[in-house]
């Protein structure tokens, strides 16, 4: 039980961090500078 | 009694989140490689963000299921097959620790933690161009190669159902301080090479025009040069000191694959200035650090595929063939890229002139190759020999030493003319006259020496070794002269031309390692001697009585020691050569293992082995006398510390 909390847990908190930048208005995001 | 009844509980939860730790980190990666293609495909900053992203949780992934070994490794929790394998009840601590290293799944588990601390460190690079973004997603690819390893082939979360009692515990051999840092110093050299390939095909990628991947990846191909020539020195030390042969290099096929990276990367780091300062050998300066980092893979692979014999053999594992279909894979690509994109990687300006810096440089690259290449057939000739023969043909130091003795000269030569010259014309008749001087000075020292060596060998390095160090002391002497003239102060002269005097340093370290294994290898000597109690012997002018032996008993092992007095002109060293057998069985192929005595003085080193006891009650020695070996630890230290400050003086 506690082995599958933690397993959810870490997914999640990785899963939510990765994704954060398509919530994030797009003005927040890094601008790459696609000139070379 | 809590305890123990949490324990199996504890320990599986740990593996289990571990395991959970590899997993995510791999899907991220996959993830992470998805978002850089299609957000490059499409110009999409939202999408380049989360490949980023993907490498920041990686690393906190990683680096969490790193320290999660390391606990278990420290704690010694036997349920953890990768522990089990490598450590014991036995074993102190700092070797523990140092287990995370010395076994494959381990290894890998960190080659993948470094390289997302280097990519991550990549991440905050400025300013974010497409170059940056193509060289992040190279390395993340391959770290995703890394962590796929330690997920679906080679687990170090491997749980065992019948926990044992006591561990297999670390070969005794890799029970030493230089080994136990060796290879850590050694993978943080070989994985810093990933950044400037990744930056080299990522310029190739993204059709940089510029020469900003060799720019930006300098202080990183100093980094990896830096902790290569660090391992590489350890790595010799520990040879020297445990392998008890009485040298410190065997052309060990894992030694040669460590070596071979080192030799591309000097010689990249050489043919580099000729684009950082005038936009030439573009196409070159690609082909040569992909040449480093396809061997430092190539390493890899000897090393773990266990294709090749070696004193490193207790590091195969079953890893060589995904190896082999990445490095297939990785060097198909490189290549089909340089190929595509070839014309626009090409050289903006041409070499004007023969006598120049740049085609030195090209020289020194030459020779650089040709020393790679010997090595790299000499390494492979085994494998060769018994595809076509079914025989495997080992090659002997003579045919390293036959090869690179006339290339070393010759890179020595160069060493000493192709910093004071020229970029695009230099002009003979002055160039000679700078040389006049030194060269007379060399040789009327070489004349001098030569009545205390008589080997022409040696009397050629020393010459060279003499221009060298002249022509760095003129070229020193002319610098202050001129600018104290002009009322630049020490220090001043120091920080405007430090790049110059660190490839000075750096040179005349270079110079006092070859010198170091020039007169150790002409003039060493080895004797074997018999003695019992209280007798004493005569080898050439050296006197040695064997005063007493004595036995020791440990929980581990049972000693066997000798005290020997040795007499060189009037003066005694006490040495204490001894013998151990280990007791408990375990992970060693080996149960028997010597602990040299050695007397190191800066003339010479005196270096006794005691090879066993013999039935009649007497004992078996091996005396070595190598001269001048302490000029080979001091030259490699001068070298990389040139290496680190240049690193700290740069300023891009």
């Amino acid at each position: 039980m506690l082995e599958t909390i933690v397993v959810i847990l870490i997914t999640l908190t990785s899963l939510s961090y990765l994704f954060y930048p398509f919530v994030q208005s797009k003005s927040q995001v890094k601008q790459v500078d696609w000139d070379n | 009694m809590r305890m123990n009844l949490f324990q199996p509980i504890r320990s599986t939860l740990l593996n289990s989140i571990g395991e959970t730790l590899l997993f995510i980190s791999f899907l991220t990666g996959l993830a992470g490689l998805a978002s850089f293609f299609l957000g490059a495909l499409k110009k999409d900053d939202v999408l380049i963000e989360v490949g980023e992203r993907s490498i920041v949780t990686i690393f906190f992934l990683l680096t969490s299921g790193t320290f999660l070994l390391i606990y278990l490794l420290a704690t010694k929790d036997y349920s953890n097959a990768y522990v089990a394998k490598n450590v014991s009840n036995d074993l102190p601590f700092i070797y523990s620790i140092a287990s995370l290293w010395a076994g494959q799944e381990g290894s890998l588990l960190l080659w993948a933690w470094i390289l997302s601390i280097y990519s991550l460190i990549l991440k905050y690079s400025k300013p974010y161009k497409t170059l940056l973004c193509s060289t992040q997603s190279i390395s993340l690819f391959i770290l995703t190669f890394f962590v796929f390893l330690i997920v679906f082939v080679d687990s170090p979360f491997e749980v065992l159902k019948n926990v044992p009692l006591n561990g297999r515990g670390l070969n005794p051999i890799l029970q030493n301080f230089y080994m136990a840092i060796h290879p850590l110093t050694l993978y943080v050299g070989y994985i810093a090479l990933t950044i400037p390939f990744a930056f080299a095909l990522g310029s190739i990628i993204s059709k940089d025009k510029t020469d900003n991947w060799v720019i930006r990846s300098k202080k990183w191909t100093y980094f990896s040069w830096i902790f290569l020539s660090s391992g590489l020195l350890l790595g010799s030390r520990w040879a020297y000191l445990e392998l008890g042969w009485g040298g410190y290099w065997a052309w060990d096929p894992v030694e040669n694959v460590a070596l071979m990276p080192w030799l591309a990367l000097t010689a990249f780091l050489h043919s580099s200035m000729a684009q950082e300062t005038r936009s030439l050998l573009r196409r070159w300066n690609i082909c040569l650090i992909f040449l480093a980092f396809f061997l430092s893979i190539f390493g890899t692979f000897i090393t773990r595929s266990g294709l090749i014999s070696s004193v490193h053999s207790f590091a195969q594992s079953s890893i060589g063939p995904y190896f082999m279909v990445f490095i297939i894979f990785i060097v198909l690509f490189s290549l089909f890229m340089y190929q595509k994109n070839k014309k626009i990687i090409s050289s903006k300006e041409d070499i004007l002139s023969l006598l120049s810096k740049e085609n030195f440089l090209i020289f020194n690259n030459i020779f650089f190759l040709v020393i790679t290449l010997t090595v790299f057939l000499g390494t492979v000739f085994p494998i060769i020999s018994e595809a076509i023969t079914g025989e495997k043909i080992l090659v002997g130091p003579t045919f390293y030493d036959l090869v690179n003795f006339p290339n070393v000269l010759l890179l020595m030569s160069l060493m000493s003319v192709a910093p004071i010259i020229p970029w695009k014309d230099a002009k003979l008749i002055p160039l000679l006259k700078y040389i006049s001087k030194p060269i007379l000075a060399s040789a009327v020292l070489t004349v001098l020496f030569s009545f205390v060596f008589a080997s022409l060998k040696v009397l050629l390095v020393l010459f060279l070794s003499f221009f060298v160090t002249i022509i760095i002391l003129q070229d020193l002497f002319i610098d202050f002269r001129m600018h104290t003239s002009r009322g630049l102060r020490i220090h001043e002269i120091l920080d405007k031309k430090s790049r110059r005097y660190c490839a000075f340093l750096i040179h005349f370290g270079i110079i006092l390692l070859v010198v170091g294994i020039t007169l150790s290898s002409v003039y060493g000597t080895k004797s074997d001697l018999i003695l019992s109690k209280g007798e004493s012997s005569v080898i050439s002018k050296y006197r040695i009585v064997l005063v007493d032996t004595y036995r020791k008993e440990s929980e581990s092992k049972s000693i066997l020691g000798a005290k020997l007095i040795l007499s060189d002109q009037g003066k005694d060293f006490s040495l204490y050569p001894e013998q151990n057998i280990y007791k408990y069985e375990g992970n060693r192929s080996i149960n028997k293992e010597t602990e040299v005595a050695i007397y190191n003085t800066l003339r010479k080193d005196y270096y006794i082995i005691l090879i066993d006891e013999l039935e009649d009650g007497r004992f078996n020695f091996k005396i070595y006398i190598n001269p001048w070996v302490s000029l080979l630890w001091i030259g490699s230290l001068i070298s990389i510390f040139g290496g680190i400050i240049m690193i700290i003086r740069r300023k891009d």
